[in-house]
């Protein structure tokens, strides 16, 4: 952490020497073990080792930002000279100052628990190994080919200030999973994956879960097709509960907000989801893949409530647009995104229904931050009366985000915890959906 | 704050940064000193540099830069790769010995003193953009701003971004090949906010934009250019705000010329790449030489088109770009290969070997894909169908390679309505399968366009910039998003 905390620091006084009047320096550090393997052999095995430093400039009320992973002092010299030089010809934008030195803060990123101190010695062959005849082995038929894959690295950043600010982290990741093709009757040969992440490795999920998880998914994935179009139940499986919540979310920034593309610009303290909905951004949460102690500002982060009881609550607005928008700063960017879990499992909700799609993967589609419209490809499995009747594919779900959100019936009890967005699965009533 | 194009012998550029003849053999030999079938060594300098405007201020500007390089051992379908930031000789040999360890022979290979090999080129830039004053650039925006204003009185916000970029790349083999390519591009986009009147009456409030990109210089943003992504941009959002959903369900879908090829890079393009089929994991493996669509149907990857976003004079495995005709007259006659499909199959590459960066290791990828002109004219297309949609503009696609399902955004565009296109449509997703939709091609335009926006592809993680270009079809059904009303 100390090479980065000096480049950061050269980074600040050299651009301030140049003569930069404000400047923030990110320096970061990454080392990560990628492997592959397919049906036995080893596909491919990456090691990565990487460091870059970027930094923001303010040069008489002009800003810039610049990043660089090109480190001899000569090159970086250099390369802060033309930046400063060009940034000299923009217009003026007050608004880019840096915070005041007395909102700023780096918390206490060592009580998060992101880095595991003592890994067990891992063998990235016999891991990859594992993963991936476990998964073959619980797919008792029509398999074409499965692919495990695993990873370990570790990454530190710094931050550091002209006005005094420094800021540091450090994580550690570990991640298994596959990636399987089977063959369908009629040639398609259909895909299907599951993984599992954390920050120490005594939480991973165990290769026997994953494997389970991954062979089921695959072979629900037999014999897929659309069903006809209608409105009706939906139920996003936790894992891509985050395609549906990002819709939400994105029209929440201070960008959007204040360039009058969110259509959540006049909602404020209004009802924008069904008053069971529940939305919290929460940073302190121990060994979390979204957690951090300060944000991109410099300022130390809180857990906050988004959407409470449908209520929009806050919008995601940075220093720099808050000043524009003469408001308060709330967060420069979400951290852990969650929605409480509920009482029931999602197979109890599934029976309660006569007819309810269970959607667990997304493909293509996007959403209109503006207006609210979203439109996304989907596959999933058709359930009547808690019985999965058809497995569902080349279907669209459409409509508009207030509409869904309006038609939310309930979060499941089943948390996802592999990311950043830790949401159950989520029943949503009157979806329309297209298809046949 | 681009990088110039080298004016020296080829191999100089990295050779004045301390990478010799001698380092390279030497790092080359590392990496194969545990034997291994071939070995790539591949390295980056790239520069890139943007200026932008928001709320009537150019009040922006980034810029970026990378240098490193990337080594790749192949052992049959076997790939071990690491990447070094430093090019001293020392480092290059850690990441060369690092990526040796997918082999284990105890016979390391020979390897030759590189020598330069001459390309074509395919990007000629007559105005670079390290030549290029940054008030230029500035006036430029702030041009644009104005004229987006003065085109339409319901635009109320503008948004621009000015983006230029340049990468020397080198490539060297065992077998003594050095390569070196300039890859030169420029971007421009343009998005707007507008406000009006509903198709009911009410206020709406809609934004969208326009984008153009080349591997070009300043000479790409001619007059004309200019105007159209003004008038394009400004058309686009305002287009929105009468635009309603169409009705959901399978129907005959009509695909404008030009950006509408975003079709075949999702349903056909990734599944023709050639590292899914020697996995045997695509729908298209095991249909070579087989009828897979209409016979008006011919679709090629082009990475020769004269300055094309998509093109490169040299992949990056030192393979020389060429014109691969995917789909002759519905029949499959090639995969895009890189070496090491290539060598699974027992044929040539292609020269589709691309990567993101040095931090990646190169794999079959698109680069223009293009479906050739076909015999009915546009207005005989549209005026055959009774009702389905005319689909213009897109934002996005994606593609199960091994089910086949793919879909598409559609941004804009109309109803079909008894062979005439009648109320504006927006913001619905479409969704088919790859060979389905290819086999229900059932009419091809004489209208080939190449579009000129700047797409960028995503496969396992790595971004590359590609062009795609297709004349007026229809696909007699495909699933469309949509809502009743």
């Amino acid at each position: 952490m100390s090479d980065l905390l000096n480049t950061a620091s050269l980074i600040v006084d050299t651009a301030r020497s140049l003569g930069a009047d404000e400047i923030t320096a990110w320096a970061s550090e990454g080392t990560w073990t990628d492997v592959k393997q397919r049906d036995g052999k080893i596909e491919k095995w990456q090691d990565s080792r990487s460091r870059s430093a970027s930094a923001a400039l303010l040069v008489n009320d002009r800003f810039s930002v610049h990043s660089t992973n090109d480190l001899r002092p000569d090159a970086l010299r250099q390369f802060l000279g033309r930046a400063i030089e060009a940034t000299r010809h923009l217009e003026a934008d007050k608004n880019r100052r840096l915070p005041d030195p007395e909102i700023m803060g780096a918390g206490d990123t060592a009580s998060l628990d992101l880095v595991d101190q003592n890994p067990p010695d891992i063998d990235h062959r016999e891991w990859v190994d594992k993963v991936q005849r476990s998964t073959t082995k619980a797919i008792p038929n029509s398999l074409r080919s499965c692919e495990g894959f695993v990873w370990s690295g570790s990454s530190n950043s710094v931050m550091v200030t002209s006005n005094g600010f420094l800021g540091e982290k450090a994580t550690t990741e570990f991640g298994h999973g596959a990636d399987i093709s089977m063959e369908d009757v009629d040639g398609r040969l259909p895909e299907a994956a599951d993984w599992a992440v954390s920050r120490h490795h005594c939480d991973l999920l165990s290769i026997e879960d994953i494997s389970k998880r991954a062979a089921n998914r695959a072979m629900q994935r037999l014999g897929s097709g659309p069903v006809s179009s209608r409105r009706g139940a939906m139920l996003v499986e936790n894992r891509v509960a985050s395609r549906i919540l990002g819709t939400i979310v994105a029209p929440m920034s201070g960008s959007s907000i204040y360039e009058q593309r969110s259509c959540l610009a006049d909602k404020l303290g209004k009802q924008i989801a069904a008053s069971g909905f529940n939305l919290i951004d929460d940073p302190h949460i121990s060994r979390g893949m979204g957690s951090k102690a300060y944000d991109s500002d410099g300022r130390p982060t809180q857990k906050r409530s988004l959407v409470e009881d449908g209520v929009l609550q806050t919008w995601l607005i940075d220093v720099y647009h808050s000043r524009r928008l003469n408001r308060e700063p709330t967060v420069s960017d979400i951290s852990n995104l969650v929605v409480p879990a509920g009482s029931r499992t999602p197979k109890q909700i599934l029976a309660d229904r006569d007819w309810v799609i269970l959607v667990d993967g997304f493909l293509g589609g996007n959403s209109n931050p503006t207006t609210g419209r979203y439109s996304f490809g989907i596959r999933g499995t058709l359930y009547e009366a808690g019985k999965a009747v058809s497995p569902i594919s080349e279907m669209n779900i459409t409509g508009s985000i207030f509409d869904l959100m309006d038609g939310f019936v309930e979060a499941a009890n089943d948390t996802w915890t592999n990311g950043a967005c830790r949401s159950p699965s989520l029943l949503f009533d009157a979806v329309q959906f297209s298809g046949q | 704050m681009s990088i110039s194009q080298p004016n020296g012998p080829t191999g100089a550029y990295f050779a004045n940064l301390g990478v010799t003849s001698e380092v390279l053999r030497t790092v080359m030999s590392d990496a194969l000193s545990k034997g291994g079938d071939d070995c790539d060594l591949y390295f980056e300098h790239s520069s890139s540099t943007s200026v932008s405007l928001t709320d009537g201020k150019v009040n922006q500007a980034s810029t970026h830069v990378t240098l490193g390089m990337g080594v790749r051992v192949r052992v049959g379908d076997q790939v071990g790769y690491a990447y070094s930031e430093d090019l001293s000789p020392d480092a290059l040999r850690s990441a060369a010995k690092t990526a040796a360890g997918i082999a284990a022979s105890n016979q390391p290979r020979q390897v030759a003193l590189p020598v330069a090999i001459p390309l074509p080129n395919h990007y000629p830039v007559s105005r670079p953009w390290d030549q290029v004053d940054i008030n230029l650039r500035i006036d430029l925006i702030r041009k644009w701003e104005q004229a987006a204003f003065a085109k339409d009185e319901r635009i109320q916000r503008v948004e621009v971004s000015l983006a230029d970029s340049a990468k020397v790349v080198m490539i060297v083999r065992p077998d003594g090949r050095l390569v070196e390519d300039w890859r030169p591009m420029t971007r421009a986009h343009l998005r707007c906010t507008a406000e009006g009147v509903g198709p009911n009456g009410e206020t709406v409030r809609e934004s969208n934009g326009y984008n153009v990109a080349a591997r070009a210089g300043l000479e790409f943003l001619d007059e004309s250019r200019q105007t159209r992504l003004v008038d394009e941009a400004v058309h686009r959002t305002v287009f929105l705000l009468g635009a309603t959903s169409p009705s959901p369900g399978e129907m005959p879908v009509v695909l404008a010329a030009g950006p509408s090829a975003i079709l075949l890079h999702e349903a056909i393009g990734h599944g023709m790449e050639a590292d899914f089929n020697r996995k045997r994991i695509s729908i298209y493996a095991n249909r070579m030489n087989q009828s897979i669509a209409n016979d008006q149907v011919t679709i090629v990857d082009d990475g020769t088109i004269l300055g094309a976003r998509g093109s490169i004079n040299v992949d990056d495995e030192g393979n020389q770009a060429e014109r691969t005709v995917l789909v002759e007259n519905g029949v499959l006659r090639s995969y895009m290969h890189d070496e090491m499909s290539a060598a699974h199959y027992g044929i040539s590459p292609t020269g589709s070997g691309r990567r993101q960066s040095f931090r990646h290791a190169p794999m079959p990828r698109m680069r223009s894909t293009i479906m050739e002109a076909g015999p009915h004219d546009p207005d005989e297309i549209i005026a055959s169908v009774d009702k389905g949609i005319y689909c213009v503009s897109f934002a996005n696609g994606a593609v199960h390679i091994g089910g086949g399902d793919f879909s598409f955004y559609m941004k804009t565009g109309y109803l079909i309505e008894n062979g005439k296109l009648s109320q504006p449509i927006k913001d619905v997703n479409i969704i088919g399968n790859g060979p389905e939709a290819l086999s229900r091609i059932d009419m091809v335009g004489n209208d080939l366009k190449i579009d000129e926006g700047g797409w960028t592809c995503g496969k396992d993680g790595q971004s590359v910039p590609v062009s795609q270009g297709m004349p007026t079809v229809r696909v007699s059904s495909l699933v469309v998003g949509g809502e009743q009303s």
